[in-house]
């Protein structure tokens, strides 16, 4: 209680959270699509992403006697998602025998799903230009940068919600999303 | 501030940490501004690139949740790195046993060599000599046979 207050949360946002776990299904089926993106985005590999996503959600379940609703129900998920796609780039040393084990897994071209919006073939033109980039850049940025950088900008949360998924203070995620976000300007060729 | 944003302004205004001065400024100066702009619209485009790649990869959930110890990820994977290890014990294990039956070959073939030196020093007459003893007998004169 102390800790929700602490946080900015009343006991009626602590309840609203805490029944949010009450239909685990409908959570799932609430949530899953934006804890797939976020692990996708991070690993780049789809059967890795539906494997994490899938474990997120086991480890949730097993867990839901412990979440008191001192945040809601998604920062938690997406607190899962952070420490398995954290511990998922620090297994790198296997990489060799992932790939070894795992030959299908091609590498991903983002280009190939840029939304085509009736815009103009130069518009598309320079979005794919852009959206390389930053994928590249993305691919080179430290893991906490990364996750900082798509929580922020492809899951649109505020610099407190980022704070409690990977439980960074707040000054921390701001110099990592700077440091990401001058990463990236450099990467579009951006510099003054 | 006459002077334009720096990099590192523009890349704090992105992140909504811009300073009333520079906020001020950004409304006045049209470069920065488009700098800026052009910096959102990237950002934009990838945000969307990924939610449009991510709603068309997205598979249905699996029905793991009623019972999740039956194909879990964890089982998928260790069933994998348990493939891993055979596969490494049989490359170690293999050479290692051939080797090990050609040592025992080799000590039986010498085992069977000095078993048949050791018969052979057993013996009162060298073996390409034993035809000559027949023609003795064993006291000591030529024996009958060779006189017929």
């Amino acid at each position: 209680m102390e800790r929700a207050l602490a946080s900015g949360l009343t006991a009626v946002d602590e309840g609203i959270y805490a029944t949010e776990l009450e239909d685990f299904d409908a959570l799932v089926r609430l949530h899953r699509p934006r804890i797939f993106r976020f692990i996708l985005a991070s690993v780049r590999d789809r059967d890795s992403a539906e494997n994490l996503t899938q474990d997120c959600f086991v480890r949730a379940y097993k867990a839901r006697d412990q979440f008191r609703g001192a945040s809601s129900a998604v920062t938690w998920l997406m607190q899962i998602a952070a420490n398995l796609v954290r511990d998922h780039e620090g297994s790198s040393r296997l990489k060799f025998w992932r790939r070894m084990l795992r030959p299908d897994v091609d590498v991903v071209d983002l280009r190939d799903w840029i939304p085509d919006r009736q815009r103009s073939p130069e518009a598309v033109a320079l979005a794919k230009e852009q959206v390389d980039a930053i994928w590249n850049v993305a691919a080179n940025l430290s893991e906490r940068q990364r996750t900082v950088f798509l929580l922020r900008f492809v899951e649109d949360m505020d610099l407190l919600e980022i704070a409690e998924v990977t439980g960074m203070k707040e000054g921390t995620v701001k110099t990592h999303l700077f440091r990401a976000v001058r990463s990236v300007r450099e990467g579009l060729g951006g510099t003054k | 501030m006459n002077q334009h944003l720096s990099s590192e302004q523009i890349s704090k205004c992105l992140t909504g940490e811009a300073t009333p001065d520079e906020r001020s400024h950004l409304q006045e100066c049209k470069s920065c501004g488009a700098d800026l702009a052009r910096l959102e619209a990237a950002v934009s485009s990838f945000r969307d690139t990924v939610r449009e790649w991510s709603d068309q990869t997205s598979g249905s959930p699996r029905r793991i949740l009623a019972d999740p110890n039956t194909n879990s990820p964890m089982l998928v994977r260790g069933l994998r790195w348990g493939l891993v290890a055979a596969i490494v014990v049989t490359m170690i294990g293999v050479p290692v046993w051939r080797l090990k039956q050609r040592q025992a070959d080799l000590a039986n073939q010498d085992e069977i060599l000095l078993e048949q030196i050791a018969t052979g020093l057993s013996r009162p007459v060298a073996q390409p000599m034993q035809p000559l003893t027949r023609l003795w007998t064993t006291n000591g004169s030529p024996g009958q046979e060779n006189y017929r």
